[in-house]
């Protein structure tokens, strides 16, 4: 400390905000004590999920199909598999369990038809398989319905009680029988 | 005078709700578990189910069979040379054989002649199906399925 007469130079410093300089967080200080006319943006960044919504619709574009919908498979039924079938088109369906058969043939808003045919000749089935013919001639007159409807049956159903079933629907006049089975893709 | 700078960025905030809609829509009409199928196509005869329009057979001629037992599988041609070749029903069927003894019959016959699936009434339809698979993959057009049950004492 210098003294001069009439002057005292001081050499007491402003102490910082720590002690230790090691300790001074500049930056903390400045995003605390900036200026409050400053506003903080409150909105999310949205760019990422442009990204993500992309890889969403390209992966979604890719599962669309027109056909090949599983409309109904019944809850007992697990379908045997298969590697050369093609696509199912939609056709009234027929699905064949141990004790029950199950005819869905009606709009999607209406249940499925439970039969509890055990007995042949399956009278139910056979009168409904009519109805149905009745109404699709009803509804498109002067078009020839096709008599194709979609069979399917759990892989542990005794050939029997299908070739039954097919007998039926084949003197019944619907020829045209689509065996419904899942995809079997190569074990690697 | 300073000129106002115009922002060159595309705004996008549109962008979001047509993806949002896209996906809404895409998500409802997807499709997630497809399903698919055998077409087949069945004469009104009812002796035999004939699938596929097959040829009519003359006695003449050679029949091709496939019987399904129980434990096993029996390749049966009728005619003027009779032949059986039995084979162990493995589950699962065991295609690469299978596949072999069809296209054997395919180089000999072609794939316009009839084969007719016969199995007992205890074979499960599982069986049934792979063994379509298996002919139908190996290129035979005409398959046929019997009406009736094969019973254990014709072995």
């Amino acid at each position: 400390m210098s003294h001069e007469l009439g002057r005292v130079e001081s050499q007491v410093l402003t102490p910082g905000f720590n002690l230790e300089p090691q300790y001074d967080l500049v930056q903390t200080r400045k995003h605390l004590f900036r200026s409050k006319g400053r506003s903080i943006p409150e909105a999310l960044p949205l760019t990422s999920m442009i990204d993500m919504f992309s890889m969403v619709v390209i992966f979604l574009i890719m599962n669309f199909s027109a056909n090949g919908d599983a409309f109904y498979v019944a809850r007992d039924v697990v379908l045997p598999k298969a590697k050369n079938a093609d696509l199912m088109e939609s056709y009234p369906l027929v699905s064949i369990l141990q004790d029950r058969i199950y005819l869905d043939a009606l709009p999607a808003d209406q249940p499925q038809i439970e039969l509890e045919e055990k007995i042949k000749p399956y009278p139910k089935l056979r009168r409904l398989l009519k109805e149905f013919l009745t109404k699709e001639l009803r509804e498109n007159p002067g078009k020839k319905p096709e008599m194709t409807v979609n069979i399917q049956a759990d892989k542990a159903t005794p050939m029997s009680r299908v070739r039954e079933v097919m007998k039926l629907l084949v003197e019944e006049g619907w020829t045209g029988i689509q065996l419904t089975v899942r995809k079997k893709y190569d074990e690697k | 005078m300073a000129r106002k700078k115009i922002s060159q960025e595309l705004d996008l905030t549109p962008f979001i709700g047509l993806f949002a809609m896209l996906v809404v829509l895409l998500l409802v009409t997807a499709s997630w578990s497809k399903l698919y199928s055998f077409k087949t196509k069945f004469s009104k005869s009812v002796e035999s189910l004939s699938a596929n329009e097959p040829q009519p057979d003359k006695k003449k001629e050679t029949t091709l069979k496939i019987q399904i037992y129980g434990k096993q599988i029996i390749f049966v041609e009728e005619g003027p040379k009779p032949k059986k070749s039995p084979m162990a029903l493995q589950q699962p069927l065991n295609a690469v054989a299978l596949g072999q003894k069809v296209e054997a019959w395919l180089k000999r016959f072609g794939a316009k002649k009839q084969i007719t699936i016969e199995s007992e009434g205890k074979v499960g339809y599982g069986v049934l199906i792979e063994m379509y698979d298996v002919i139908f993959g190996a290129g035979m057009e005409a398959i046929a399925f019997s009406t009736g049950n094969l019973k254990a004492e014709d072995l």
